[in-house]
């Protein structure tokens, strides 16, 4: 880890410019309905467009035993519903790197305007305490190039200990373990910090041991998981990185057994039209034999894997890692769609975090020619994660408050 | 299958000798001979659905597309660090398509290289059915001209194939239009994410888009393979398309049938729309 700056601690001193807004704008959609209409009239060839091209039938799952559990006081979307803080720093990228400085100061503003507290120690033991083993969920799975930052990460780490967090009780996770690395979140760059994934590997690169068995087997909850009728099927080089085959994905005991808080700290990047933020990066970084949900169920795993407690129940707080991100490209990286949004945004509803961080990436998406309207299906996973009261989708219903550092 | 080891020993050992073109299906790998100073850092391979081990969620476009491999290097130089992912697809348009969607707006292209597209920080190519990316972590000048010059030696090491769509080639070159190739649902969200889906299967359609950059006129073509859905497509697909995706006035579509499975259609503003000559090119292109 970085040499912890040392600087004035007290949010008073930045300049900032703070503009709250209690309702959040609603974009002007585009539709594309007009358009039927106008093309038949100019066609007059053409029939009118049916309703349907092809219906979709959606693969059952066991999300009604998720909402058996009852909920918490605290469950998702957490002490602040719908409550998004986003904070925006010219200076916070140097040279196309992160600065830790900077990302320590704005996510100190950031935790002191959501919520209301007049120090940074009292605004993070609204979420944490001392004696809880805490999770930085993290996404490594693009690189160095596109994954959290390791600067945003250890900004997160200092405050923790700066609130009385001790850094054995914190642990940076995600499922593959050698991505974590490649990513920068090494044992060198964090003393004292566990580094765990899911899916490991030895020191001669095998994913299996003597016996023949998978490291990440050792690793799973088979007492949680989410069943969908899909079936996942594998040959013996994929199984290492989907851990198991069928129509389970079981929880990482990481989440189940080793932790008591997640602090989830994605990156702003698109996946398509949508996002892959918040919602994406617990529900896939969570379970396992996630290759077969893709292609049928990726909007219903990004909202339902969710609503399981081991994620609904621990998700205290969300940390968004926008000082570089795509627009396209992505969850890969690609770096002609790099941009530096020099942003985090900061909530403990990963829904409303994810609906801002998705209009962010939108309207750099339309700036940058790549589509020139909202699709309705980037919505889906931020619309079931709502029906699912697990957060706030509906702009109307967002409070966004914005700062603006320098 | 992660070759990590073995791909490192074998690079080792083969370094030293000369470089001869390789066909197609043959592994392309940079070998530390190659250029003074290089040095292979990382390198490994992943094949099939492995490749969600690599790009997780990021696989299943060139999944859907069809894809055979990947060699990933990682790459030290005196100018940076170089990461070099060589993609070999099913077919060449399989690799057309993924080169279609990953690379926007190419402020330069490799020299004698249509479809090629380099960036500051990146070079990306299509060559028969390899997609090929290099990119550098310093976005320096020197860093750019070393990912050029990796990148033209992984090229010289591919074997050329004609052309999936020729009658697409001499547009290639073109800085002022975006073309995209399609095939599928996430192909369609990546790369014309606007659009609705072709009626039919998810995966059994063929769309290429040409957009005109400065205005984003568009001339479609799509194929459709079997003649019903050919035939819903003549008659609905088209209205289906969001108006939005032009910047101007709507004063015209054109539709033409091609043949039993394939249409051109096309968006403008009017006779002095510039993608005119461009649709009109592609036409003659078509049918001749």
């Amino acid at each position: 880890m970085q040499k912890k700056p040392t600087f004035n601690l007290h949010h008073n001193s930045v300049a900032m410019k703070i503009s709250k807004r209690s309702i959040y704008p609603r974009r002007t959609f585009l539709r594309m309905s007009a358009m039927g209409a106008m093309a038949a009239g100019m066609m007059p060839c053409l029939r009118a467009a049916s309703s349907h091209f092809f219906s979709e039938d959606k693969p059952l799952t066991n999300i009604d035993e998720a909402m058996k559990h009852p909920r918490l006081p605290h469950s998702m979307p957490g002490k602040f519903p719908g409550q998004v803080v986003k904070v925006f720093h010219g200076g916070s990228v140097v040279q196309n790197q992160p600065d830790a400085k900077a990302a320590y100061r704005m996510i100190e503003n950031a935790m002191l305007e959501l919520t209301g507290k007049h120090s940074l120690k009292e605004a993070w033991l609204v979420f944490v305490e001392p004696g809880d083993r805490i999770g930085l969920k993290v996404n490594p799975v693009a690189g160095a190039s596109l994954s959290t930052s390791p600067e945003v990460t250890e900004a997160v780490i200092w405050q923790l200990t700066e609130a009385g967090i001790p850094s054995g009780d914190i642990m940076i996770w995600d499922r593959r373990e050698f991505q974590l690395h490649e990513a920068g979140f090494t044992p060198e760059r964090f003393p004292g910090i566990t580094i765990r994934g899911t899916e490991q590997q030895d020191r001669e690169g095998s994913f299996y041991d003597a016996t023949g068995e998978l490291y990440g087997k050792y690793m799973i909850d088979t007492g949680w998981y989410y069943r969908a009728e899909v079936e996942g099927t594998y040959n013996r080089e994929t199984l290492p990185y989907m851990v198991n085959e069928g129509r389970y994905s079981y929880f990482t005991r990481i989440l189940t057994q080793e932790l008591d808080k997640i602090i989830n700290i994605p990156i702003l990047k698109n996946a398509g039209s949508t996002v892959t933020l918040c919602m994406k990066n617990l529900a896939y970084g969570s379970v396992t034999n996630t290759g077969r949900l893709h292609q049928q169920l990726w909007a219903e795993t990004c909202a339902e894997v969710n609503a399981f407690p081991p994620l609904r129940d621990k998700l205290v707080l969300n940390i968004v890692d926008g000082l570089k991100g795509c627009y396209q490209g992505g969850p890969g990286a690609n770096p002609q769609f790099f941009t530096d949004y020099r942003t985090i945004l900061v909530g403990s509803d990963p829904v409303a975090v994810d609906r801002a961080g998705y209009d962010i990436v939108l309207e750099k998406r339309i700036k940058e020619g790549i589509q020139a309207a909202e699709v309705p299906s980037a919505l889906r996973f931020m619309e079931l994660s709502e029906q699912l009261q697990l957060g706030i989708a509906d702009p109307a219903k967002i409070v966004l408050k914005e700062l603006t550092m320098s | 299958m992660k070759n990590r080891y073995l791909l490192f020993y074998t690079s080792v050992l083969w370094g030293g000798l000369s470089i001869i073109p390789l066909p197609a299906q043959e592994s392309p790998l940079l070998l530390p001979a190659e250029l003074p100073g290089l040095a292979i850092i990382r390198s490994d391979s992943f094949d099939g659905p492995s490749l969600w081990g690599y790009i997780n969620g990021g696989a299943d476009v060139y999944l859907e597309y069809g894809f055979e491999r990947v060699w990933v290097q990682e790459t030290e130089t005196p100018e940076g660090s170089q990461k070099v992912d060589i993609y070999r697809m099913s077919e060449p348009a399989a690799a057309f398509g993924i080169y279609t969607i990953s690379s926007f707006r190419c402020p330069a292209r490799l020299a004698g290289m249509d479809e090629s597209c380099v960036n500051p920080f990146q070079v990306q190519f299509r060559k028969g059915n390899f997609y090929v990316s290099v990119q550098n972590s310093l976005g320096t000048e020197a860093a750019g001209v070393m990912s050029r010059e990796l990148a033209l030696r992984i090229s010289g090491k591919l074997s050329g194939q004609p052309h999936p769509f020729p009658w697409l080639e001499s547009f290639m070159a073109r800085t002022d239009l975006h073309i995209v190739y399609v095939t599928g649902r996430l192909g369609l969200e990546n790369g014309i994410p606007s659009w609705p889906l072709p009626p039919g299967e998810e995966n059994g359609f063929g769309l290429v888009l040409i957009r005109m950059l400065q205005n984003n006129s568009w001339i479609a073509w799509l194929e459709s393979s079997d003649h019903e859905r050919s035939v819903m497509a003549e008659n609905n697909y088209l209205s289906m398309i969001p108006q939005p995706h032009h910047s101007g006035t709507v004063h015209a579509r054109d539709i033409i049938r091609i043949n039993m499975g394939c249409l051109l259609f096309m968006e403008h503003t009017g006779p002095d729309d510039p993608i005119i000559p461009v649709y009109n090119k592609l036409k003659e292109n078509i049918t001749r």
